[in-house]
């Protein structure tokens, strides 16, 4: 008995490894089928990445893979990447490239080029390009793919000269890293559609410069993180994170920002229109000496007795703070978590 | 009230299965069908016909009567169970393992594990045919091109030369 090629697809397609040799191997029909498939998210790795680069760089394939790559993703080549490889990628599958995730090393001018002609990307992650970056030429590479939702910039550092820059219309994911400017968040005019934003590496800036963009773009927040280490930052620059974001669901946070004043009445005051929406509150700490005493456990009690975090269900909390677990206070914090159905976890 | 109509399933080769309404309706084939015969349940039937005692038949012209046994009994176990839109992502579905209950009740020989997929194919029942290519794609797993040629029974159309080359070409998928 036969099964119908579309049956036998549909097998294939439950199959742990769909586009495995064995499979491609069975006929040609089920060939020009899985092979759009192995290529549209190829999974490469330093070994293979060569490999790859010379199968879709012959002349005779050059058609043939045009408009089968929707995912590159490079984040696990370390040293065998060239610019010359990264950018002919880049050129080949431009048409139906969606999601480019640069690696660390291999992200000069002609790569970010290149770009300019990928128009349908809709993630760009740029997080571990340790390279200088031209924020001019970025962006110019930006504004050609209109469907941009996501973009991560490079932790490296960055050079800058003007600001008046556009931004894709459709952004709601934005890491800001790297070596951007004060002057930057404050004379860029950020899109109203962000909607997670998160701040990582930035050598240069400034609390009063994140607290003046969340003053303008905060309201639509509903995830933020500000990841360790932000050198600039002051011990309570991020105190007033919830007067300016009031529709966050999720918050990451450092304990080297925030005083246990982030819970006070009057930079966590109850809403009046809607229940503050916070599910998820994440205090990460770097460990460094006389962080602990901060915050204590009972600063977060009380504001959740005082009903002024109703919908808080996740409190994840850094070991290193230095809270004793077995202490009343915390105890006293888990058994408020417990009663509305939440939980407390340790980082 | 009027009494709940039985339906008849007739296999192609002239059995006859009465089955309850919501046993039958597991297969979305019978139950557009059942729409455009049957008012719904529990709205009002304004033209009360004499024949309305009479039991609606379904004939099933693919399905012989074997594999529409096993095919009843499955929806028989599942005739208070709402299965999740088939809509929701491909990724879910493919990730989710094989029910306890599938898993035995499709331990069958292979030739009546395909009829069961083909007949839940025609009669579109989609959790039946997603678990029945489960199992399918569970005895593939790890098998060399020949040994799933086998298994479905395709003739190999490459030649040797054309092997080579698509081994050498998509060499680098293997490196992970």
């Amino acid at each position: 008995m036969v099964l119908p090629f579309e049956i036998i697809l549909r097998i294939l397609n439950f199959s742990e490894e769909a586009t495995c040799m064995n499979h491609l191997l069975i006929c040609k029909a089920v060939y020009i089928m899985l092979l759009p498939r192995l290529y549209s998210s190829p999974q490469l790795n330093p070994t293979n990445f060569s490999k790859f680069v010379e199968v879709v760089s012959l002349p005779k394939n050059k058609k043939r893979f045009k408009n089968f790559v929707k995912c590159l993703d490079l984040s696990f080549i370390i040293q065998s990447g060239k610019n010359s490889f990264v950018s002919k990628l880049l050129r080949r599958f431009s048409f139906s490239l969606e999601i480019f995730v640069a690696s660390q090393t291999s992200f000069g001018i002609s790569p970010l080029i290149s770009l300019r002609l990928c128009h349908n990307l809709k993630v760009l992650d740029l997080r571990l390009v340790s390279e200088t970056v031209n924020l001019r030429e970025l962006f110019s590479a930006i504004k050609a793919a209109p469907f941009l939702e996501q973009l991560s910039f490079p932790r490296s550092s960055i050079t800058c000269e003007d600001y008046d820059l556009e931004w894709p219309e459709s952004l709601w994911y934005l890491r800001l890293q790297g070596g951007i400017s004060n002057q930057f968040l404050t004379d860029s005019h950020f899109p109203q559609t962000i909607t997670t934003l998160e701040f990582s590496h930035c050598p240069n800036i400034t609390g009063e410069s994140i607290n003046d963009l969340l003053i303008r773009i905060g309201y639509n927040l509903t995830k933020l993180s500000i990841f360790y280490p932000m050198p600039c930052l002051k011990g309570n620059s991020m105190d007033t994170v919830f007067l300016y974001c009031p529709q966050l669901t999720y918050l990451y946070i450092n304990i080297e920002y925030i005083t246990k004043d982030l819970f006070d009445e009057e930079l966590l005051p109850p809403l009046e229109e809607y229940e503050r929406p916070l599910k998820t509150l994440i205090v990460d700490s770097s460990g460094l000496l006389g962080q602990g005493t901060k915050i204590h456990p009972d600063d977060l009690t009380i504001a959740i007795c005082e009903d002024r975090l109703p919908c808080l269900q996740s409190l994840k909390v850094s070991l290193m703070l230095g809270w004793d677990f077995k202490s009343d206070a915390v105890q006293y914090l888990v058994s408020e978590f417990d009663d509305r159905g939440g939980s407390v976890y340790t980082l | 009230m009027a009494v709940e109509r039985k339906i008849v399933i007739i296999t192609s080769d002239g059995e006859r299965f009465e089955v309850e309404r919501k046993v039958a309706e597991k297969s979305i084939l019978i139950k557009n069908m059942l729409k455009n015969l049957l008012p719904v349940e529990g709205e009002e039937d304004d033209d009360y016909d004499e024949d309305d005692d009479e039991p609606i038949e379904v004939p099933t012209q693919n399905v012989r009567s074997a594999v529409m046994k096993n095919i009843l009994h499955w929806c028989e176990h599942y005739k208070d169970h709402t299965f999740p839109d088939d809509e929701q992502d491909d990724d879910s579905k493919k990730s989710a393992p094989i029910d306890a209950w599938d898993k035995n009740f499709l331990n069958v020989d292979q030739e009546m594990l395909y009829e069961i997929i083909l007949a839940s194919n025609y009669l579109n029942i989609k959790p039946l045919l997603n678990s029945g290519c489960k199992v399918v794609a569970e005895m593939i797993r790890g098998k060399s091109p020949e040994e799933i040629r086998k298994t479905f029974n395709i003739v190999n159309d490459f030649t040797p030369e054309e092997e080579v080359a698509i081994r050498r070409e998509n060499e680098w998928a293997e490196d992970r």
